[in-house]
């Protein structure tokens, strides 16, 4: 045990790795690491995954990221602790606002502000210029980044088969002693194993949009940027001990982990005297009174008094007192509104105005609606008259600031049209025949790929070209879908 | 314009070509035959069997039995054409233009050629003395029209020259057929006892139209000239071309260049006038009875200068054979191109000039060892070194493309050499290796490179590459094809060599 794979680019760098967050870990555990980094390109879209998976494999998974600075050398970014992690949401953040959906634009100035409490790794530019050295842009890069960063940066450095990977290493130690940098051993991983180079290359032309024929060398040479066995990382750096050595010493240094992360429900606009949960205890009372002007029967009484406890058990009476004030808000307006779904289940849901329908008349249970034995945050679904669903949506705006307040669930799906025309594309087909091998499937089933419908649209299934599309369609299906 | 034109109809063309290829055969009844519904029907025959009587479309077996001796050979209908226009190309040494007609038939375009061979008559004697040579049997006339000439050759009298205007009255006595009608309305002008031309002609044109249609009006108008007939020359006009006729054979090499430069002169002052300048340029020379010879040179950029050219020429004239004596020559330039006038700089020679300089070295180098010799690299955007470059064109083509900054040998061998290494396990250079017989022992080296097979082309092993320098600080491309880890032994090759 004398190192850990500290780059990574998973699936969630868009078209650039070719293999899930999962895949990753499960081949980390299964070659004996105890840790590894996903450094996605500006964005930690993958670590939630693949902290689940390392979980499962009984392995760490540092959250992390790789900064593409627009003015400035490409940094990995390992936080060391919540508030080192909390920086680095802020600079993506920060990056993501500024420019369209699916990009981010990050400069040096911004990380000049947010750094602390968090490791960085300086990844060394790929052109290596015809006397065997970097462009002098890049040790200006480094220095700027030593005398910023000081003794929370280290140099990445990689052994990718390319030819010139002695001289680069040579080049890169000089530089670490130079500027006393500690050097950061890494295979730069692009796929879990070296089968994915295939769809690698596929994802670069559809990414480079062009075709495979004609990509040239936007693609890879070779195969070799896969998670490779700790003893041959020993053998390609025999004579960097201490570049291996770092990448353990990082993983010790980082410590934080995604588990100490919990939600923090904003604080509700309330009576200063009271706490939120007195708040929730005095509004639930005050509605059932109301609900039940005949008096609140028995049955009633203890759901209330048992659910007000859970509730402050799991501290959830901000979560409550948000939902109700937009009830309120929608109520104040005339917009027609109704909670829904499993809030139904709740008794105080029915009182704060949320549901309308008594969940004890109907004999229903709450712990369908919030249980200890799930350990789920709760979730009450509330449905708004839809012509105007966008005064709420402003006034949610208005009450937590726009940057406190987001449009959630709009997934972008790559369906299996797309992926095959993109795959097509890629693979150098005309758009006549992308568009009959499109038509030619409903679903991608091994009958597909057995080549019975291609051949119903005219084209010969033993074309060894189209082989390996359909064949590459195939897998890159499968991995979308995955 | 007045157009003056020669029909020459080989009347046994493909009995003649027979006999040419196999003389053995001379004097013995032959036809053609080819298959029609499982029947074989004559298609060509020589005059021996047709001057007893057997016809054109007559069964072999009718034929045999009315001449016991007949040799018969398969037709190749779809060949004729080809050969024919192999005879057009021989008769260029008469005129410029020459046009098929059938699969039997030459037209010659000879407005303004004949005063050059001493008039008409012994222009007709040239041609019939150049195709007897070789073996053809022809009839020849000449008239105005192509419609007259083609009537004269079948119907009239063998080597007549019908003088200006007067084509219409040389058919006069011809039968309708001499106009090349369709058989249906020939057989209807019979039976109305139409026999001669004259008989047609004396009817009104109306009655003519009413009765016959307007084919036939067309026809006459056609042979007398009153309607143009449609002309397709069998090369394309080529617009810078020369040539020059001989008094008497020439036999001396000398004689070949005074014709040579005579003739670039002509066509360079030419050139100039349209701003052009040579690209390719072809030289032949005309015998008597033989085959034209023929030399060719091209240049990298447009030239003007008869002397640049002359040079190209000088070297390729030893392959020239003049026996038994080259009665003319023709030069064409099918390739020109625009020359830009330059305005040379006073101060340094300028760049353009260089390449001028170039230009001609490669001209002369290329015409004298081959195009094929000198060839340019350009990258090509793959990382397999067999496909990492493309041969362009010597001077211009391509894109200003950058060689991307890799280690790559100045010369890479087109197939790697296999060669035994002496080498540490599992992908470390080798210590030392054998190559045609010789031990090199490797000082320093740098690798490796691996580079996969570009899976959408090819698959297979991929390579592993070194840079290797021996004892004698010679550097070397090695690599090895596959790898040890996968069990297998992999094979060693040497690749290239660095400067």
């Amino acid at each position: 045990m004398s190192f850990c794979e500290l780059q990574i680019s998973s699936n969630f760098s868009f078209l650039r790795g070719a293999s899930h967050p999962e895949e990753m870990v499960d081949a980390a555990a299964d070659l004996g690491y105890r840790a590894l980094a996903i450094t996605d390109r500006n964005s930690i879209a993958g670590i939630v995954r693949g902290h689940v998976a390392a979980k499962k494999k009984g392995i760490r998974m540092l959250p992390a990221c790789r900064l593409d600075l627009q003015d400035a050398p490409s940094l990995l970014a390992y936080p060391m602790n919540k508030p080192g992690y909390a920086k680095l949401c802020t600079l993506l953040t920060l990056g993501n606002l500024r420019t369209e959906k699916g990009s981010c634009l990050l400069y040096r100035s911004d990380l000049e502000k947010e750094n602390e409490d968090i490791q960085f790794a300086l990844v060394p530019p790929r052109q290596f210029s015809e006397n065997y050295d970097f462009a002098a842009d890049f040790y200006t890069d480094a220095s700027y980044y030593r005398e910023l960063l000081g003794n929370r940066l280290s140099l990445v450095v990689a052994c990718g088969y390319e030819g010139q990977d002695a001289k680069r290493l040579f080049r890169l130690q000089t530089l670490s002693k130079k500027l006393d940098m500690p050097l950061l051993a890494s295979n730069d991983v692009y796929y879990h194993a070296p089968d994915r180079r295939q769809l690698q290359d596929v994802l670069t032309c559809v990414r480079e949009k062009t075709t495979i024929q004609q990509a040239g060398y936007l693609l890879h040479r070779n195969a070799e940027r896969h998670l490779k066995a700790i003893h041959e990382m020993k053998r390609l750096f025999l004579h960097y001990p201490d570049a291996l050595k770092r990448s353990l010493e990082l993983e010790e240094i980082c410590q934080f982990s995604l588990d100490s992360l919990e939600y923090v429900y904003p604080e509700e606009i309330k009576s200063p005297d009271r706490t939120a949960q007195e708040e929730l205890v005095e509004l639930t009372w005050k509605g059932a009174n109301e609900r039940f002007p005949e008096g609140i029967a028995e049955k009633t009484r203890l759901s209330l008094e048992h659910e007000l406890n859970f509730v402050q058990k799991k501290n959830y009476a901000s979560y409550f007192l948000t939902v109700y004030d937009i009830v309120r808000f929608a109520r104040s307006q005339n917009i027609l509104c109704q909670g829904r779904g499993s809030a139904a289940n709740s008794s105080i849901c029915y009182c704060l105005g949320i549901t309308s329908v008594n969940p004890n008349k109907f004999d229903l249970l709450f712990e369908r609606f919030l249980s200890a034995a799930r350990d789920e945050p709760p979730d009450i679904d509330v449905d708004f008259e839809h012509e105007r669903r966008e005064e709420v949506i402003q006034y949610i705006y208005n009450k937590y600031g726009r940057d406190r307040a987001a449009i959630v669930a709009t997934v972008t799906e790559l369906h299996q049209k797309g992926a095959i025309r993109d795959v097509g594309k890629a693979m150098g087909l005309s758009v006549d025949a992308i568009n009959r091998l499109a038509e030619s499937i409903w679903h991608f089933s091994d009958e597909w790929f057995e080549g019975k419908k291609v051949r119903e649209q005219g084209m010969n299934p033993q074309d060894p070209h189209l082989r390996k599309v359909s064949a590459t369609v195939g897998a890159a299906y499968r991995w979308l879908c995955n | 314009m007045q157009k003056t034109f020669v029909c020459i109809w080989f009347k046994y063309f493909k009995t003649d070509r027979l006999l040419i290829r196999q003389p053995d055969l001379k004097d013995r009844p032959l036809v053609l035959i080819r298959k029609e519904h499982g029947k074989m029907l004559i298609s060509a025959a020589n005059e021996q069997v047709l001057k007893q009587g057997v016809q054109h479309n007559t069964s072999l077996a009718d034929a045999r039995a009315i001449i016991p001796g007949l040799l018969s050979f398969d037709d190749l209908p779809e060949k004729a054409t080809t050969w024919l226009k192999a005879l057009a190309v021989y008769c260029n040494r008469f005129c410029p233009s020459v046009s098929l007609s059938g699969t039997d038939t030459l037209f010659l375009d000879v407005t303004g050629c004949t005063h050059l061979w001493g008039g008409d008559a012994p222009y007709l004697q040239a041609i019939r003395q150049c195709f007897a040579a070789i073996g053809y049997q022809l009839r020849l006339s000449m008239a105005d029209t192509m419609g007259a000439a083609w009537a004269l050759t079948r119907y009239g009298k063998d080597d007549l020259i019908v003088p200006p205007h007067r084509q219409m009255d040389a058919m006069l006595l011809l039968p309708p057929a001499a106009l090349q009608l369709e058989a249906a309305l020939l057989a209807r002008l019979d039976k109305l006892g139409l026999k001669t031309i004259c008989q047609l002609l004396q009817l009104p044109r109306s009655a003519l139209l009413r009765r016959f249609g307007q084919v036939l009006l067309d026809r006459i108008d056609a042979c007398s000239g009153q309607r143009m007939e449609s002309w397709e020359p069998v090369f394309p006009p080529v617009k810078y071309q020369e040539r020059l006729a001989s008094l008497e054979p020439i036999l001396t090499r000398t004689g070949v260049e005074m014709a040579l430069q005579n003739l670039l002169e002509k066509i360079t002052a030419q050139l100039k006038r349209d701003g052009m300048g040579i690209r390719q340029a072809v030289f032949t020379g005309f015998k008597t009875g033989h085959e034209p010879v023929q030399i060719e040179v091209g240049t990298q950029l447009a030239v003007q200068d008869p002397r640049r050219v002359f040079r190209l020429f000088e070297i390729k004239l030893e392959a020239l054979s003049v026996e038994p004596g080259i009665d003319s020559f023709l030069l064409d330039i099918p390739r020109t191109d625009p020359v830009k006038e330059k305005q040379e700089k006073i101060w340094q020679g300028s760049a353009e000039r260089n390449c001028e300089e170039l230009a001609e070295l490669i001209d002369r180098i290329s015409n004298k060892f081959g195009a094929h010799r000198i060839s340019r690299f350009l990258p090509d955007e793959h990382h397999w070194p067999e496909r990492a470059y493309q041969k362009t064109n010597p001077l211009f083509g391509g894109e200003q493309v950058q060689w991307p900054s890799m280690d790559r040998p100045v010369v890479l061998l087109s197939v790697p050499e296999e060669i035994q290494v002496s080498v540490p396990v599992p992908d470390y250079p080798p210590l030392l290796f054998r190559h045609k017989g010789q031990v090199h022992e490797i000082i320093q080296a740098d690798g490796p490179e691996r580079i996969e097979q570009e899976w959408w082309l090819q698959e297979g092993l991929s390579r592993d590459y070194y840079i290797v320098e021996d004892k004698n600080g010679q550097r070397y491309w090695l690599f090895r094809s596959g790898n040890y880890a996968s069990g297998s032994k992999p094979s060693w090759f040497l690749h290239g060599y660095f400067g």
